[in-house]
């Protein structure tokens, strides 16, 4: 499989399960930012006309809930919310006949190219994150909520894959600002770049940077012994990182025998991109 | 021609063709109509603009940036400079924008007829409205929602000018008023988050749907940076590993409506390991909390076990600045009990006029308002009661940004009244469950479509001060309810002394001495002044409220605001985010650990009958061990019988179980204690 | 009525029975073709009972299965052609036909099976050397076009087509460079089954089909072919014989039949030494080193049981090699027909298990398994294509001289088969699609 390029910066997302409160925020901001239709009449036309509706809906940002499978008080729970991993080894890009998704910018963003999909769902076979989802059905707005739409992103087709691009849009919002302000674009500041989610999180649950700029924060955060990133021994190697303090959670982002005991879990996520 | 002349052509036509632009121009277009199908909706071409606005739809106050794109507010950006929403955007502030083109709205003044609702002008609406107060003189009635907003004065006014009665919908905000009062307080209760060091939320769901929650959440995240150690330690205690608990660093297990006795039971430890305060009425308050509250006692009261309440009363007691705050699980019900005894609580720990300060209510601007703590005195949980059961008269009931036909205990019954009552206005910008039985609909704009304030919601931190001004075209052909109820008061021939709700606005800027120009720019004004006032500790040892209702399990409401308030139901952008162990399909879902399950003889998965005090439900039950043994946590904010297709029909309304039980001491209902019986449907 | 296109010295049935046969067909044929168009038009995908787990479901089970058994065209054309085994001359042109059917019919279902088949040339356009998909794309296609060639000059020896001159001599000649088009189709497809394989293998997020493999080609590559030249032949022999019962005639001899069933034996002989070898590595290599345990990939309660992994590698896989491998079992036919069944649906279970087992498995821990069961909108029209492939064994039959052997097996003066027999047989046939 083909190898890809390293990248002088590398966006990455760092999210304290250990500040979720589960409460939809960045959900909520993700769908208003990316003009994702409201899925309730995608919904009711479906169910309509009498077809299944499992899994159909678009969503970006999904929370999961993990439970440290416990009764009574020792019960815990954590929020996981999983945008798409940019994965620095992305199990979708090289298996899309068409390069319609790519991992060439400066950055790592995996993007999504969505005239140029044609809808094959090959790449949302190979994702182990479901991170990637397909437009089963034209995107349907209330009436009157079309003009809600931002100028940012294109509303999608019927029949073409999506999926997060950590706001793709803010991060050219970005660059410009920095060009205009006499800054170079590939320098930005700490926090010039945020994608919708991480700004509205009110427990501020996500942090985001380059992970290979000192001066951004989750060049540290990403090397703490707290960090973990999901199914990392399958060797996607993901742009988000997590961090929980409790090793029931960092156990839960990836499998492991029993045999590995605790030593094969909550090592260094980011070690060797810092 | 013959055949092979022919064949000879179609060769050399072929052939002709594919070195002619024609198929790869086909070719090339098919790919192209491929991507812009007329149906599919365009985005518009334009630069994008932000204005700051405080969010009238959330709960917590906080202060937003919104998006707008040729006059159409497209999205809903934080700002970090609101002392309320410290740039983060909660569910209910990104509602703002995605509620505007709501299916539910209201598109222009509604009359009732015999076969439905006609639209009318505003002109003959006022009319009607006009001719409708001037009739009912003495027998006006009206109930508002709005906790924050100088909209209030107006009305109060208005309707004391015409003899009648005016309500606020019950809450923290008038919790916090009936305690100050009885405490001899007067102004409200403010937390300073910022500065504490261990915070005890006991049932307030501060980070989620208690007070300025979003404003909490933010300090909280700052308390605990990622990947290092916390700087404060937040404890939460109630029967729901609910969004505040699932964050907390310790979850302590405790009853609903629990927060006044564990209050007291800590007093109890921390006066008993010699804890005084010198403050009015502290020996009366000692003498009745030593009378009860041992540990053992809030144990089998609580659930709280002693040794947990020991410990916590230990580290509340080493703490430099620590804060206890308390309220309903669901930020209604509580009545007045459990602020007093966390007053009491703060008292002894030596916080008051630092972690918990008294700062001023919002000076009065118009004429005949009569004061802040006087629109809050009277419940208005018996008053509806009472139109329901027609001992109390209403010829006409106006109702402002409140869903009481859907939002309160005993629904059925707040309904009823809406249906009993004469002469029913609704000034909601959405067709709602109060709306829908309104015989008048005058409807409110937006809050980015029109000009309000927002003073200092419950639990702020100081007192702040917000304005908003219209930032988007109206959406539909609403007006602002407080200019409207300015012109009625006129054609009434009653002068409030101001033109226009901008003028009341400024008024107040001026009466606070904030700067009218940086508040209509969306800057927020604060102030840090503080009364000093003693409170009287005597009233805080008041024993709690029993039990409402015989059934075998307590009931935990759970409010989540992604799925809506009691005002404003499921916003169309964060219908994604209800999780299915709150809806199955449209069915509710009930939360209980595996042991109550067994208990109750349920499964998971099966759909149950919960009888409550206030009627019944039917849902679905999901096990699971965020919620305490003999609690049965059931999500509010489904089951509208209104709304729009997000929300009507989409589960069961869990305010149906609820019934409110009088509390004569502090003369404010209360329903945070019920209790359900449960059975396999 | 239409005699005169009859191949010569055969006897075919009356032109109204065959009408009738053809409306019963048709039958079907609208039934999948109306499901196709409205879901090409105004309900897309969202018809069907793909969701965003499985964005892979009945569809790309049917076609790797179809393919994978009309590999019978490529590996009899390699034998007949290349390797010059005489024999196999007289089922040659049946199995093209058999490929042509499951190759076009395949390419039919994934026209419907993309979400905007006006772009599915992009593949081409845009092609992504790396993926593996694009070198299916890329040899279905050339592979589709060296069958149509190679069923072309079967077509023009219609005898009406064959007496014009012209047409004669392009089947002539057809048949001098058939050895090339032979190599070519199996160089294609030998390429394209194992690219399809491939397809899965380089999934290297998903553990229960990630295979490591020899330089760019995953293990699943070599055993998707093997696996394929092992039930292609079994499949044609199954056609036959189908066409056989529907006919009530001897189409092919006894002999050839078990020559092809034995190519297939010694195939899937092969094929499962491997694919033992590759089931004991994956679960002693892959899984560990994914963190994952046997038991982890399979869930009985949701019909993803480990019975399916045995039924496929046993029952449908030792037990039929050892039927077709022995003479004493291979001369009996009722054994040596059951082996083919089982050989061909091990195969589909394979595909079966690897498209949509895969994606129930949850990877991430606190995922979920979920189950996928197809809806009518996705069996129409794989039923359709099922029908198509009858439409065209008829046409086929009735017109082309398919089978060499058919004038000498059943000479003319022979009383014709009792109608009524036959009328009957096609009845339960038919059926078949339905309770698939």
């Amino acid at each position: 499989m083909a190898g890809f390029k390293e990248f002088n910066i590398r966006w990455s997302m760092v999210v304290d399960i250990d500040k979720c409160t589960g409460c939809g925020a960045c959900m909520t901001a993700c769908n208003k930012e990316n003009n994702i239709a409201p899925q309730e009449e995608a919904k009711a036309r479906l169910e309509s006309k009498g077809f299944p509706t499992r899994f159909k809906k678009i969503e970006w940002l999904t929370i999961y809930e993990l439970s440290n499978g416990k009764q009574g008080g020792d019960h815990d729970t954590a929020f996981l919310p999983r945008p798409c991993m940019q994965c620095g080894m992305p199990s979708c890009v090289s298996v899309c006949p068409a390069i319609a998704t790519d991992k060439n910018e400066e950055g790592g963003i995996v993007s999504q190219i969505y005239p140029r999909c044609f809808g094959c769902r090959y790449c949302m076979a190979s994702c182990p994150y479901h991170a990637r989802v397909f437009n089963w059905d034209q995107p349907i707005f209330p009436e009157g909520m079309e003009k809600q739409l931002t100028p940012n992103v294109s509303v999608r087709s019927r029949g073409v894959v999506e999926k997060c691009n950590f706001c793709h849009h803010r991060l050219m919002y970005a660059k410009d600002a920095a060009r205009v302000a006499g800054e170079d674009p590939e320098k930005l500041a700490d926090g010039a770049y945020m994608p919708a989610c991480a700004e509205a999180c009110p427990t501020g649950a996500i942090s985001f940077g380059d992970v290979k700029n000192p001066e951004h924060e989750v060049h540290e955060l990403a090397k703490s012994p707290y960090a973990f990133r999901l199914l990392e021994r399958l060797g996607t190697d993901p742009q988000v990182y997590y961090i929980s303090k409790r090793e029931w959670v960092r156990k839960q982002g990836d499998n492991y025998l029993e045999s590995e005991g605790a030593a094969a879990h909550g090592g260094n996520g980011g070690g060797q991109h810092g | 021609m013959n055949r092979r002349t022919f064949l000879t052509f179609s060769a050399g036509a072929t052939a002709g063709l594919m070195i002619t632009p024609i198929p790869w121009k086909l070719t090339d277009d098919a790919s192209i109509w491929t991507q812009n199908w007329q149906w599919n909706p365009k985005v518009p071409k334009r630069a994008i603009y932000f204005a700051e606005m405080a969010s009238k739809l959330d709960p917590s106050g906080s202060g937003v940036k919104v998006a707008v794109v040729n006059g159409n507010a497209v999205g809903v950006a934080g700002n970090v400079d609101h002392p309320l929403g410290k740039g983060a955007v909660s569910t209910m502030a990104a509602a703002e924008v995605g509620l505007l083109h709501s299916p539910a709205r209201v598109r222009q003044p509604m009359l009732k007829t015999a076969t439905g609702f006609k639209a009318i002008s505003w002109d003959e609406a006022e009319t009607i409205l006009t001719g409708k107060l001037s009739e009912a003189r003495g027998e006006v009635a009206m109930v508002s929602g709005d906790d924050t907003g100088s909209a209030n004065e107006i009305f109060a006014a208005l309707v004391n000018g015409l003899d009648g009665s005016f309500y606020m919908m019950p809450g923290e905000t008038q919790s916090a008023h009936k305690a100050l009062e009885m405490m001899g307080g007067e102004g409200r209760i403010a937390y300073d988050i910022e500065n504490a060091d261990y915070v005890l939320f006991l049932g307030a769901d501060a980070l989620e749907s208690s007070g300025t929650s979003t404003r909490n959440a933010r300090v909280f995240s700052e308390t605990h940076p990622t990947g290092k150690a916390a700087s404060a330690k937040y404890v939460y205690a109630g029967p729901v590993m609910n969004n505040t608990a699932v964050v907390c660093d310790q979850w302590i297990q405790a009853k609903p409506g629990a927060a006044a006795t564990v209050a007291l039971g800590l007093s109890r430890i921390l006066m008993d390991n010699g804890a005084v305060a010198n403050a009015k009425g502290f020996a009366s308050f000692k003498q009745n909390v030593a009378q009860g509250y041992a540990p053992a006692h809030v144990e089998r009261e609580t659930g709280v076990r002693a040794d947990v309440l020991k410990k916590i009363a230990r580290e509340l007691a080493a703490a430099k600045r620590p804060l206890v705050i308390a309220g309903s699980e669901f930020g209604q019900g509580a009545g007045a009990r459990a602020l007093m005894a966390s007053l009491g609580l703060n008292v002894l720990l030596g916080q008051m006029g630092q972690s918990v300060k008294i700062i001023p209510g919002a000076p009065a601007v118009v004429q005949g308002a009569g004061s802040e703590s006087e629109r809050y005195a009277a419940d208005v949980i018996p008053f509806l009661k009472g139109v329901a059961e027609g001992r109390d008269g209403a010829k006409v009931l106006m109702v402002y940004d409140a869903n009481p036909a859907y939002g309160l205990p005993q629904t059925q019954a707040m309904a009823k009244a809406m249906d009993k009552a004469a002469y029913t206005v609704s000034f909601s910008s959405f067709m709602d469950e109060t709306a829908e039985r309104a015989n008048l609909i005058m409807p409110n704009s937006m809050t980015a479509e029109r000009y309000d304030d927002l003073y200092t919601p419950h639990g702020a931190g100081t007192a702040t001060y917000s304005v908003n001004k219209p930032l988007v075209k109206s959406a539909f052909d609403t007006r602002t309810t407080a200019d409207v109820m300015l012109s009625v008061a006129s054609r009434l021939g009653m002068d409030l002394g101001y033109a226009s709700f901008k003028d009341v606005l400024q008024a107040k800027a001026t009466r606070l001495g904030a700067s009218w120009s940086s508040l209509r720019q969306g800057k927020a004004w604060t102030s840090a002044s503080a009364s000093s006032a003693q409170l009287n500790l005597a009233p805080c040892a008041a024993p709690a409220v029993r039990a409402i209702g015989e059934g075998t399990l307590a009931l935990a409401p759970v409010v989540k605001h992604n799925i809506g308030t009691s005002k404003v139901a499921m916003p169309p952008h964060s219908a994604g985010s209800i999780r299915d162990t709150e809806l199955s399909g449209v069915q509710t879902v009930v939360q209980m650990n595996a042991k109550t399950a067994r208990m109750s003889g349920v499964k998971a998965g099966e759909t149950v009958k919960l009888m409550g005090p206030g009627g019944e439900m039917t849902a679905q039950v999901y096990v699971s061990e965020k919620v305490m043994t003999g609690v049965v946590a059931a999500p509010l904010g489904f089951g509208h019988t209104a709304w729009d297709g997000f929300s009507k029909g989409v589960g069961e309304n869990a305010f149906k179980l609820l019934a409110a039980a009088d509390d004569p001491e502090t003369g404010l209902s209360v329903w945070s204690t019920n209790r359900v019986t449960i059975a396999t449907a | 009525m239409d005699r005169a296109l009859w191949p010569e010295g055969v006897e075919r049935c009356s032109f109204g029975k065959f009408l009738l046969w053809l409306g019963f067909i048709g039958i079907f044929l609208a039934a999948g073709a109306y499901e196709a168009v409205m879901i090409l038009l105004p309900d897309g995908l969202a018809r069907t009972a793909l969701d965003n787990y499985f964005g892979f479901g009945l569809w790309i089970t049917f076609d790797l299965g179809v393919i994978a058994l009309g590999a019978g065209a490529f590996f009899t054309g390699l034998l007949k052609y290349i390797l010059d085994i005489k024999e196999l001359e007289k089922i040659v042109n049946l199995t093209v036909i058999v490929g042509f059917i499951c190759y076009s019919g395949a390419m039919l279902v994934l026209a419907l099976d993309v979400g905007q088949p006006l772009r599915s040339w992009f593949g081409f356009w845009h092609p992504n050397v790396h993926s593996m998909l694009t070198e299916v794309m890329f040899c279905i296609s050339c592979y589709l076009l060296v069958l149509t060639l190679e069923f072309i000059p079967n077509i023009l020896e219609n005898r009406q087509l064959n007496k014009i001159p012209l047409l004669h001599n392009i089947a002539h000649n057809f048949h001098y460079v058939m050895p090339l088009i032979a190599g070519l189709g199996a160089f294609l497809s030998t390429f394209h089954q194992g690219s399809l394989g491939g397809m899965y293998g380089v999934l290297f997020a998903r553990p229960y089909i990630l295979r490591d493999g020899f330089f760019i080609w995953p293990w699943t590559f070599f055993l998707f072919v093997l696996s394929a030249v092992a039930s292609g032949p079994c499949f044609s022999v199954l056609v036959v014989k189908l066409m056989e019962l529907i006919t009530g005639k001897e189409l092919v001899d006894f002999k050839v039949k078990k020559l092809m069933c034995r190519i297939g034996g010694t195939m899937l002989a092969l094929y499962l030494f491997f694919k033992f070898a590759d089931t004991w590595a994956w679960a002693t290599d892959v899984l560990p080193r994914s963190g994952n345990t046997w038991d982890q990939m399979f869930n009985d309660a949701l019909g993803y049981g480990e019975w399916l992994l045995w039924a496929e590698l046993v029952v449908c896989g030792v037990i039929p090699a050892i039927l077709l491998l022995t003479p004493r079992f291979r001369n009996n036919p009722g054994l040596l027909y059951t082996a083919a069944i089982l050989n061909c649906t091990g195969i589909v279970i394979n595909r079966y298990v690897f498209t949509v087992q895969a994606l129930a498995i949850p990877v991430m821990p606190f995922d979920q398994w979920y189950s996928y069961t197809p809806n009518w909108a996705e069996w129409g029209p794989s039923i359709m294509i099922i029908a198509y492939g009858f439409l065209i064994l008829s046409l086929s039959y009735r017109y082309l001289p398919v089978f060499p052997q058919e004038t000498q097996l059943n000479p003319i003066s022979a009383p014709a088969a009792p109608a009524p027999v036959e009328a009957e047989e096609v009845a339960d046939v038919e059926g078949e699609p339905e309770t698939a």
